[in-house]
Order: C-alpha cells, then sequence, then structure tokens
C-alpha cells in the first residue's frame, strides 16, 4: 500500500517515515514493492562464509559469481559472464603477519589489524627479521626504521642505505580496526608495515634499546575476474537502463573474516530488487540490465572492462553501499542530467535526502566510457573490517534505496518517453 | 571527511545538477575525476600513487571511510 501511494508521488514523507519506525515494514502489496526478506537474505548469502570474503580471483568469489547468476535467472534475466583477468593488482596477505615489539624492558606480540598491519606497498617478508629501532636521518643500515609518512622516495632510500623495513604510523577506525584494502601504490624494495599512531611513538621513544621482529606475508597476484552481466530486457531503440553494483570484496584474511555485508552486499541487494520489481513494471520498448561487478575493491577494473561493451547512450546507476542512511550521495557524470533530474524527483517523493557528494566507485568507468552515469552512496558501516557483517545492514537503507532506484527509473522513463512523443 | 547534512526533506537541497560538478580538492589522490576513471591502475585507479598523507588506499585508517571515495 505504502508503496502505491509514493509511486503516485503522493507520500512525501511518509516513506522515511514508516521506515524510521522499530517495526520493519511487510512487503508491499503483493510483492509490487521492494521486499526486505528478499533483500535480507541476498545479504546474508552474500556474507556467508562459504563465499570468504568475495575477493576477486578467489573461489568464494567465483562462488559468489555463480550463485547471483542463479538468483538473476531466477527473475527472468539472461545472464552471461563477462571475464577479464587482472595483473599485478591485487594484495595478498597468505598468512598472518607477526609483530613483537620489545622495548628494552619487556616484549609483546602485537595483534595483526588492531595493532598493525600491511602497508600495500610492502615487499615480502616470509620469515620473520628482527632489528633494531632508528630514525629515517639516523643509521639505519640493518634496522627497522620509523617514518611519519609514506613515500616511494623515502622507501627507495631506506632501501638503498641497507633498512631492514619501514615503520609507518596509521590510526584505526571507531572499533579499534585498520580497515584492508587490496590494492594501493607500486610495492617498493622491502618490507613496509603500518603500526598504530600510539605504538608508532612509543617505537620511537625507545630507540636505542628497542627492537622490532616482523613478518610481512603478503604478495602480488595476478587473477581472473568475471562480471555477472543480466538483461532482463534487451536494448531498444527507446530508453536503455543499466543498474550496477559491485559483488566483490577485499576477501577474509588467515584467521578474520571480511563478511562485506554493507561494502557491498548490500548494494547488490537493492539493486537486484530494484531489476526485479522494474522488469514487471517497465513499458515495452525499454532496454533493462543489471550488471553485478567484480574487482572493484582492487581498482574498479571489473566496471573499466565492462563499460566499453555497454549500448552508448545507456543510463547508468551505480550503487556502492546500502546499509546506513543519513543522506545518499550522489555523483554524476556523462550527459546526466535527465538522470539526476529523476533522482531528485524520486527523493522528493521518496522523502530520500540526496546530496552531490564525491563516489569514486564503478560509476565513474561507465562516466569515463561516455554514459550518463551516477553513482549512488547509502552508507558502509564498518568499512572493510570484520565488523562489516549483517546486522549492520539497516532494514530501512535498504527499502530505501530499492525504492529510490526504482521510482528514477520510472521517472526517467517516463519523462523521455512524453518527450519524444 | 564528508560533512553529512541532516535533511528534513527529500532530493537535492540544492540543484541536482551540483552533482555533476567536480568533487572537492581531497576526493581521490587530489586528483580529478576524469583523470581517476581514465586512468587504469594506482589509486582509485589513477597512475598517482597513494600516500600516507592523502588517506588513500588504505594508509590512513582515520580517512579510510572517507577513502572509500578514494580507492574504490
Amino acid at each position: 500500500m505504502l508503496w502505491d501511494v509514493c509511486r503516485e508521488g503522493a507520500c512525501g514523507q511518509e516513506l522515511l517515515r514508516v521506515m524510521s519506525a522499530d517495526t520493519v515494514p511487510a512487503p508491499l502489496d503483493g510483492g509490487v514493492g521492494p521486499d526486505l526478506t528478499r533483500m535480507r537474505a541476498t545479504v546474508e548469502r552474500l556474507a556467508g562464509d562459504d563465499f570468504t570474503g568475495r575477493r576477486v580471483g578467489t573461489t568464494g568469489g567465483r562462488a559468489a559469481a555463480m550463485w547471483l547468476a542463479d538468483e538473476l535467472r531466477g527473475h527472468g534475466a539472461e545472464v552471461h559472464f563477462d571475464e577479464f583477468t587482472l595483473e599485478g593488482a591485487v594484495r595478498e596477505v597468505y598468512a598472518t603477519p607477526r609483530m613483537r615489539f620489545d622495548d628494552g624492558k619487556s616484549a609483546t606480540d602485537l595483534v595483526f589489524r588492531r595493532d598493525f598491519c600491511e602497508h600495500l606497498a610492502t615487499a615480502e617478508l616470509a620469515h620473520p627479521r628482527e632489528a633494531r629501532l632508528a630514525e629515517a636521518d639516523g643509521s639505519v643500515a640493518g634496522a627497522w626504521v620509523l617514518i611519519d609518512g609514506w613515500s616511494p622516495e623515502a622507501a627507495a632510500d631506506a632501501h638503498h642505505r641497507g633498512a631492514t623495513g619501514l615503520l609507518i604510523p596509521r590510526g584505526i577506525d571507531s572499533a579499534g580496526w585498520m580497515p584492508k584494502m587490496i590494492a594501493g601504490p607500486p610495492v617498493v624494495g622491502i618490507p613496509a608495515l603500518a603500526v598504530r599512531t600510539d605504538l608508532h611513538k612509543r617505537m620511537r621513544r625507545s630507540i636505542g634499546a628497542g627492537r622490532v621482529t616482523a613478518t610481512a606475508p603478503v604478495r602480488v597476484v595476478d587473477v581472473p575476474g568475471q562480471n555477472v552481466v543480466a538483461e532482463f530486457r534487451p536494448p531498444g531503440s527507446g530508453v536503455n537502463v543499466l543498474l550496477t553494483a559491485h559483488f566483490d570484496g577485499v576477501g577474509d584474511d588467515p584467521g578474520y573474516r571480511f563478511p562485506a555485508a554493507c561494502d557491498n552486499a548490500s548494494g547488490v541487494a537493492a539493486i537486484v530488487e530494484a531489476a526485479r520489481l522494474l522488469h514487471a513494471g517497465l513499458p515495452p520498448g525499454v532496454g533493462l540490465s543489471v550488471a553485478l561487478l567484480d574487482a572493484e575493491e582492487a581498482g574498479a577494473h571489473g566496471s573499466a572492462h565492462h563499460a566499453p561493451q555497454v549500448t552508448p547512450g545507456t543510463y547508468v546507476v551505480n550503487l556502492d553501499g546500502a546499509a546506513q542512511l543519513g543522506s545518499a550521495a550522489i555523483e554524476a557524470g556523462g550527459a546526466a542530467e535527465p538522470l539526476l533530474t529523476a533522482l531528485d524527483r524520486a527523493g522528493r517523493k521518496l522523502g530520500v535526502p540526496l546530496r552531490a557528494e564525491t563516489m569514486p566507485s564503478d560509476n565513474r568507468r561507465y562516466a569515463a566510457a561516455g554514459l550518463p552515469s551516477v553513482g549512488i552512496g547509502m552508507g558502509m558501516p564498518g568499512y572493510q573490517t570484520p565488523a562489516e557483517t549483517p546486522d549492520r545492514v539497516e532494514n530501512t537503507t535498504l527499502i530505501a534505496a530499492a525504492a529510490l532506484l526504482h521510482a528514477t527509473v520510472i521517472d526517467l522513463v517516463s519523462t523521455i518517453t512524453l518527450t519524444a512523443d | 571527511m564528508s560533512t553529512e547534512t541532516t535533511k528534513t526533506s527529500g532530493g537535492f537541497d540544492g540543484s541536482p545538477l551540483e552533482a555533476l560538478q567536480a568533487p572537492a580538492a581531497g576526493g581521490c589522490c587530489g586528483s580529478a575525476p576524469a583523470a581517476k576513471a581514465e586512468q587504469a591502475s594506482g589509486c582509485c585507479g589513477t597512475a598517482v600513487a597513494p600516500t600516507e598523507a592523502s588517506g588513500c588506499c588504505g594508509t590512513s585508517a582515520e580517512k579510510a571511510p572517507a577513502a572509500k571515495s578514494c580507492c574504490g
């Protein structure tokens, strides 16, 4: 009922008011509106143990792609895999890095991703290396060198002078985690590890007596990737729409799960649900496809591979994060004015606040390919940490995201069709 | 880090076309959006190496949530 009212543009704040209530709205009007149960099931499934955090090129990532393909086929789409290869883009932690800090009085084993983590530019160090601590402007040969900020020049200099490795300060998030990423600057010639800022200061104070023993079991891997591309309605001479969301994550660490429920199982769930609704309700002649993208976390390589294949003029809507809505961040590229206007009207109808904000995700690849595109971000609490679990994905945000996508496409199609007539 | 504005109504506060404008400095490695999208590697899909100072690509955890808008 609520959905029908909103679709007619009369609900204003009603959707958000109801969504903000403690009770979860039931599927609306015989399944006409966004189906929360279905979206939650998608989030839970993608965050499951057997998908191992869905990093590109892993068994779990490939299994997630297969599962998504089956889901999309179940909704009536023709599905194919858009395959590609990534060379030198992914950093893989293949064992838990170790670090022991001895300040000269006592030794402490530090906790990976709490006290320290890999720096993405690190050289591989499989076996523990013990060394004294030193400042960069001191005698660095045979020492772990404490530097205040990363630069490839500083790394090259330390390497040239025979340093054992680099220790760089890093903060933590509100839950005490160091978020994981898998793509970064070019690898340097010596090990590099990030150390929690306060520990880094303690290490600096211990120079002269302090020693560090550490490993950096990190390597660069070449991996295959595969986008899941689903055609619900073939491209026609009228309006063509492509909905996208990346399904990959940064992948589990040895000993740590990274469920990636918010970034971006939530976005995938909302995109698939919106497509299901649109497939049932769009007028003839409108093209509708979905691309669930791989390797976003490695540098948006899946969308870079897919974008050139898309029919020119297709309107692209990318969703990255649908887990915690304050207001939706919107970034547009290409000739996206009609899309932005439709998005604004949909937001007003549904009471979903929007703000112009950087949203550098897969949408940028489509914009770079000359396609009118918008990227939408609706929050990702616990970002790329083990705390990014399904319970962090808000029901209200899932519903708002699916509803916003649906209403935007309906408005866009209606407006362009009316203009053409 | 972005500053989120609490709104009481839906849609954009201003013109929707503001979303077409270049992101403010501090987006990804300080580069322009076109540069970010067109390059194939490095930070945020750029050839610009991320630095600790920019908070990009996981080098500064305090900025990492915002750096989502940085490193993909």
